[in-house]
């Protein structure tokens, strides 16, 4: 945890020096998970994709170069054909993406978290967006999609989101 | 615990009851407070620790999200929870995340924390509660509140004047109640012990106590006016018995004087009989005395009388030589021969006359002087064994017609005696004729011996026979007057005590019959020199 901490500290110290707010936001993806259990799967690693978002997908490869996400070894991979979604556990949404609403019907059924930092297009449709507001961070969460996909929000993410879609 | 004692009951009632009540209501009160502490404590931390626990939980994201705003946001809920002085997040590390505290508060804690578990401890008048923040096993940090727990006794004080408030109540009203209610058991005593003390003033046993109720108390009026009762009947009969008394008394009075007066009279009686009885005892005595003098005489008689024979043989031989020489001579026939035989006769006549009245002369003069000793109470110089055997030449005419030998054996020294020689010659005569007359048979041989002793300041006069010894049945009152076993026979019985008497009375000395002896009687006297 200190680690991430030391790391929150070293990138708002960024931020004052003009910190990226994609790394802000790589940092937290990885905070989800401490708070989000999945059923149960066969995946040795844990499967980050990321969909047409060559930053993101940088910033994450440069920080859990070697972590874990939820004591799995994280493996990031990024997303070239939007109608062939692996069995990832989470999947970043870029901003460019098109045709997200049909991207996420057809993985509503499959246990992968959908995370997006669109507070504008995507809000109703992923299950997280995360988003800085007055520079806090903030999220909003789609529980209603997360129960479809049979992934469980702990109560305590789910109090402290912006917004909770029921 | 003694003024005590001496209250009245009424005051014992009430101050026991108090006691009691206010001794129950002080230990009900301590523990309904120690209880109500000991609650109010544990509701503290209890309280206190799911508050932490709360705010632990609501702490996760914003230590997860490093969201010191969000973190800030939820310490301000803290603000609504009573007692809590100060609450602070601490992230994974131990350092402050973020803090909240009471305008008012201004004690410093500890900066860093080291341990993450769920802890309680009491600091001075604080609670610190420790609680951490975790998800799944994950700890993100801990949140720790000061807790105010000075609230708990402040409570405990406030509820415990209620308490004392409530208990005051309680016992006015209990006074009160008391004081009503005492009435129905201290009235009836106090008026029994009332009426108690105005019957032992007045000393009416016929007042009777008034019952009031038929409890216990009421039982002891019953019971006192029946020994009241009981009271009064002995009264009555004490009255009845003391008439009766009086009247016995009266009587016995009576009696007594009755009975005084013949004591009297016969006292009187006794008096003439027992002065009509010494006048006899002193006859007695006197013819005793007489008897004793009379043997006197007739043995001086009998003693004389020989010589007496003889001087008038003598006499009557003068009277035939005188004659018979007259007749010669008338004839002118009387010889030379005639007159030498006559003068010759008459010679020896004469010697034999002069002799005989010589010894006639002493026996009278000898006679003279003890019969006058005998006659006489004089107190003179004399020596006991020249004495004695003076005395004795009166006796021996006693002694020349019984087959009993009289041995003196006395002391060789001279007894000289300044006392009554009267007294002695009748005692030793005494003791002689009693010797002859009850010690022996008139012809039985025997022994009679006469002893004379120096002893100290006095003599030993012992006079001991061979004789038949004294009755034992008589020994032990052998000086009593009257006591014979010779009555018939001339014994008056007042020899031996005529003998006690005289040794006792007038020459201050003792005799003893001497038990221990075998043969005969023996009886020791001890006369001093000088009386």
């Amino acid at each position: 945890m200190s680690k991430f901490i030391f790391l929150f500290i070293f990138l708002f110290s960024i931020n004052v020096f003009a910190v990226s707010e994609t790394q802000i936001k790589a940092v937290f993806l990885e905070k989800f998970t401490h708070l989000i259990e999945w059923p149960k799967d066969n995946n040795e690693d844990f499967l980050v994709c990321i969909l047409q978002d060559g930053e993101f997908s940088k910033a994450l490869k440069d920080i859990y170069a070697s972590k874990t996400f939820k004591n799995k070894k994280v493996s990031i991979l990024d997303i070239k054909d939007k109608n062939k979604i692996p069995n990832c556990q989470l999947l970043f949404i870029g901003k460019e993406t098109e045709e997200i609403d049909k991207v996420i019907s057809r993985i509503q059924d499959r246990a992968i978290l959908t995370v997006s930092d669109d507070n504008t297009k995507t809000t109703h449709l992923v299950m997280i967006n995360m988003f800085l507001q007055k520079n806090r961070f903030k999220y909003v969460i789609n529980n209603k999609a997360a129960q479809k996909s049979k992934i469980k929000i702990s109560h305590l993410l789910l109090r402290s989101a912006q917004e909770v879609i029921k | 615990m003694n003024y005590f004692s001496d209250y009245s009951i009424k005051s014992k009632l009430i101050i026991a009851i108090l006691s009691i009540l206010i001794f129950s209501l002080i230990s009900f009160a301590t523990f309904v407070l120690i209880g109500q502490y000991n609650r109010n404590s544990q509701e503290l931390l209890n309280e206190s620790r799911l508050q932490s626990q709360l705010i632990a939980d609501y702490s996760v994201t914003p230590l997860l999200f490093s969201d010191i705003a969000g973190a800030q946001e939820i310490l301000k809920k803290v603000e609504n929870i009573p007692n809590v002085n100060s609450a602070t997040i601490y992230d994974d590390s131990g350092n402050i995340f973020a803090s909240y505290a009471r305008s008012d508060y201004h004690k410093n804690y500890s900066k860093n924390i080291k341990k993450f578990v769920s802890s309680s401890e009491q600091v001075d008048k604080e609670l610190i509660i420790i609680s951490p923040v975790s998800h799944n096993d994950q700890v993100y940090g801990a949140v720790v509140f000061h807790v105010d727990s000075t609230q708990v006794p402040k409570a405990i004080w406030s509820y415990a004047f209620v308490l004392l408030l409530g208990m005051l109540v309680i016992v006015i009203f209990s006074l009160l109640m008391i004081f009503r209610l005492q009435n129905y058991i201290t009235l009836p005593i106090i008026n029994l012990a009332k009426t108690a003390q105005e019957i032992s003033l007045s000393e009416d046993y016929t007042t009777r106590a008034q019952k009031m109720y038929s409890d216990e108390v009421g039982h002891l009026y019953d019971d006192f006016n029946s020994m009241l009762e009981k009271i009064e009947q002995r009264g009555r009969e004490r009255e009845e018995a003391e008439t009766i008394s009086h009247t016995y008394q009266a009587h016995l009075e009576r009696l007594t004087n009755e009975l005084e007066e013949r004591v009297k009279g016969r006292t009187v009686e006794l008096q003439e009989s027992l002065d009509r009885l010494q006048n006899t005892q002193s006859q007695l005595v006197e013819s005793e005395k007489m008897s004793a003098l009379g043997g006197l005489v007739a043995g001086v008689a009998h003693e004389v009388n020989t010589p007496l024979g003889i001087s008038i043989t003598a006499a009557s031989i003068f009277k035939n030589e005188i004659k018979t020489v007259k007749d010669l001579l008338e004839e002118n026939k009387l010889s030379k021969s005639a007159l030498d035989h006559f003068i010759e006769t008459i010679s020896e006549a004469d010697e034999i006359l002069i002799k005989n009245l010589d010894r006639a002369a002493l026996l009278v003069r000898n006679f003279k002087k003890i019969s006058v000793d005998q006659s006489s109470e004089e107190v003179r110089d004399f020596e006991l064994n020249e004495y004695l055997l003076e005395v004795i030449s009166t006796f021996k005419n006693e002694l020349k017609h019984r087959p009993v030998e009289l041995k003196l054996d006395f002391d060789n020294q001279k007894i000289p005696m300044h006392s009554y020689p009267g007294a002695i010659s009748q005692i030793v005569v005494n003791m002689l004729q009693n010797a002859l007359l009850h010690g022996f048979e008139h012809d039985q041989e025997g022994v009679i011996t006469l002893t004379t002793q120096h002893k100290d300041e006095s003599v030993l006069i012992i006079f001991s026979d061979t004789g038949k010894g004294v009755d034992p049945d008589i020994a032990d009152k052998i000086f009593e007057p009257f006591i014979t076993t010779k009555r018939n026979k001339g014994g008056t019985g007042l020899g031996l005590n005529i003998t006690y008497n005289l040794i006792n009375q007038h020459l201050k000395g003792s005799i003893i019959l001497d038990t221990d002896n075998n043969v005969g009687a023996r009886f020791i006297m001890e006369i001093p020199y000088s009386v």
